[in-house]
């Protein structure tokens, strides 16, 4: 890419300038949701370019508009349930026995939620690596996955996540060394999903991006980047 | 640059900010499922945030699209929001312009060409607009010390949008010419904005 790639802040900047092109952004949004200082940095740049909107006149967005938000929101979350977990999802990972209490953790929230799920979602009896799937804000773990000998990955959410009607949320592995992330199919809105990756192993990334209903068309992310985490192998 | 006529907001629009419009307690409540919270952002920002994915997009169904997949990513996000770390206002646009900005990426935009800007705006100062708030001011201050055909490039980046390949297509230089006066015009309004 460019030589920008060194200095996170001038990379930053011009993410946030917008001239990106839209595989450069999107390796930019991914990279931010795991490196805090690229995170902060963007943050720094959008306040400091923020005031240019304000040169632009006003413009009424369509009447209909509004009722077209409405009508696609979802219900709203539980956000005192979802900090409970949370915060015993930071514990769980903060204990020496961590493996063990995430292998449990997942099972609890597989027999926990009971999901009309029509794929098995048994955690991998001996999981090779674990990853945390982090939000894009940088704050509190959301997904945990959990990767077992054959490349087969059990993903879970720690609370149900309210998505639009005509939005799914999808999953993405970049294996190590690789360019280009390949879709592991739409998740469940809550509950557990079985996936398989032969290619992926320690230090694979896995995204989750907000699509289309049914996911992406054209095999690759369309939309924003929400949640990141790249797989630690289990020693 | 068409920025002359920035003060021509539409008539019967009247929400403009008011006390008890801060941005960032209308998020807090929208993370608790205040819808009414939540609306009360979309009329007080909505027109700010449609011009904007407007002039980025140049196409209304595209900037409506925009509109409706920020405010969603709102209300899905608000709890994630840290009043501490980032501030509201420019959270919030930067939501509505990563969805313009991916959605022409995606989808293109027909209309390239026709509106880039070839010279500065007719008005006297079309960076004028910015004087009306502090940051405003300071950006204002450190645009003015870039070179005119620098200033122009950060501003269509940032206000129409353009990647790099455009603002190279746009002023017929080379990509790379391109890139590093970006890179060296974002350093001298860092090294003036963060003194």
């Amino acid at each position: 890419m460019s030589g920008s790639d060194d200095d996170p802040d001038l990379l930053a900047g011009e993410y946030v300038l917008g001239c990106l092109d839209a595989e450069a952004a999107a390796a930019v949004a991914a990279r931010a949701a795991r490196e805090p200082t690229l995170a902060a940095a963007i943050r720094g740049w959008e306040e400091r370019l923020a005031p240019l909107a304000t040169l632009l006149p006003e413009a009424a967005p369509p009447p209909e508009l509004w009722q077209r938000i409405a009508e696609s929101l979802p219900p709203p979350r539980l956000a005192l349930a979802a900090g409970q977990i949370r915060r015993r999802l930071r514990l769980w990972q903060a204990s020496t026995a961590g493996a063990l209490a995430l292998a449990a953790a997942l099972a609890g929230l597989l027999l926990w939620r009971t999901p009309p799920l029509p794929a098995p979602t048994t955690p991998p009896a001996t999981p090779r690596a674990i990853a945390t799937l982090t939000p894009a804000s940088g704050q509190g773990p959301v997904f945990m996955a959990m990767m077992g000998g054959s490349g087969e990955i059990v993903i879970a959410s720690a609370a149900p996540l309210p998505v639009a009607a005509d939005r799914s949320l999808e999953l993405w592995v970049l294996p190590a060394g690789a360019t280009r992330p390949r879709s592991l199919g739409v998740l469940p809105a809550q509950g557990a999903r079985l996936v398989r990756a032969a290619d992926a192993g320690p230090a694979s990334q896995l995204m989750i991006s907000l699509e289309p209903r049914g996911g992406s068309t054209t095999g690759q992310p369309t939309g924003p980047i929400l949640y990141a985490g790249t797989l630690s192998a289990i020693e | 640059m068409s920025f002359a006529s920035a003060n021509t907001a539409p008539a019967g629009y009247p929400p403009v900010a008011h006390a008890g419009d801060d941005l960032a307690t209308l998020i807090r409540r929208a993370a608790e499922g205040d819808r009414v919270a939540f609306r009360r952002i979309y009329e007080t920002r909505a027109n700010r945030l449609y011009a904007v994915a407007l002039r980025i997009t140049r196409q209304s169904a595209l900037a409506a699209d925009a509109m409706q997949e920020a405010f969603l990513q709102l209300w899905q996000n608000a709890s994630q929001f840290d009043a501490t770390r980032g501030h509201a206002e420019a959270w919030l646009l930067s939501l509505v312009r990563y969805r313009a900005l991916d959605l022409i990426r995606r989808h293109g935009r027909e209309t390239l060409g026709a509106e880039i800007p070839e010279a500065e705006d007719d008005a006297p100062d079309p960076l004028a607009a910015l004087l009306s708030s502090s940051e405003g001011k300071a950006l204002h201050r450190c645009l003015e010390t870039l070179e005119e055909d620098r200033r122009r490039l950060v501003l269509s980046a940032f206000v129409d949008g353009l990647s790099h390949q455009d603002l190279a297509a746009v002023t017929k230089q080379p990509l790379g010419t391109i890139k590093s006066w970006i890179r060296r015009a974002l350093q001298a309004l860092k090294k003036c904005l963060d003194p």
